[in-house]
């Protein structure tokens, strides 16, 4: 790509995957959640990929790491909502998950996020390299 | 196209049509206070999950079983593209 699309991106494409992560974990506060962090943060890596090439985007973006991401995070999301929903419904065994101010809402929407951000990420950069 | 299939479609439009504006001339439509549900999310979400957005707390909370298909959906687009994609890649390295 261009020198200049290629500079601009070099120098933007940090503060977009920080905005994105800020939103991920300011789920269960602010307005956002896991879908529109994952997807922000995709798409920075997305526009990381488009342009400096797909080979110069996987010394950067593993597609492995992001296959490995992407299993362990739809494990966490089914085994926690399984938990919530079967079992501490029941068993009143409260604060589990309780992580600083939500009860498992933070926990879900980080591992919602990286769901969504490794399915973007895979499809952006499968279908590049074709 | 036939006399049988317009009347169809006639019927399909004008049922379609009362419909929608049944619906939104209802009075009982966007009156959330006397929804039993409604009233439960909207007086319990935040202390039930303390997660103050509530459409936080209620996709990933209250119907969290939902949310698990639709995260499902995601993963099985991202193994679809994979299968697609990534099926002479590992023939490649053998």
């Amino acid at each position: 790509m261009d020198v200049i699309i290629r500079t601009v991106i070099k120098g933007i494409a940090p503060f977009i995957i920080l905005m994105g992560v800020a939103i991920m974990f300011h789920g269960h506060l602010t307005p956002g959640g896991s879908f529109p962090g994952g997807a922000m943060v995709a798409s920075g890596f997305a526009i990381i990929a488009v342009a400096f090439g797909a080979d110069e985007a996987e010394g950067k973006i593993s597609e492995k790491a992001v296959h490995m991401l992407e299993g362990l995070a739809i494990l966490v999301v089914a085994y926690v909502i399984l938990f919530e929903t079967f079992v501490r419904s029941y068993s009143g065994l409260f604060g589990l998950f309780g992580l600083w101010s939500s009860v498992e809402v933070m926990a879900l929407n980080v591992a919602g996020g990286i769901m969504v951000l490794g399915a973007l990420t895979l499809v952006v950069l499968l279908l590049l390299k074709e | 196209m036939k006399a049988p299939e317009k009347v169809l479609l006639a019927a399909c439009l004008i049922a379609i049509f009362v419909v929608i504006t049944g619906v939104f001339a209802s009075p009982l439509f966007m009156k959330w206070e006397n929804k039993k549900v409604a009233r439960y999310y909207n007086e319990n979400g935040l202390e039930a999950t303390g997660s103050s957005n509530i459409v936080s707390a209620i996709v990933w909370d209250f119907r969290g079983f939902d949310t698990m298909g639709e995260e499902t959906v995601l993963f099985a687009a991202a193994a679809g593209v994979l299968a697609i994609t990534g099926l002479n890649f590992v023939r490649r390295k053998k």
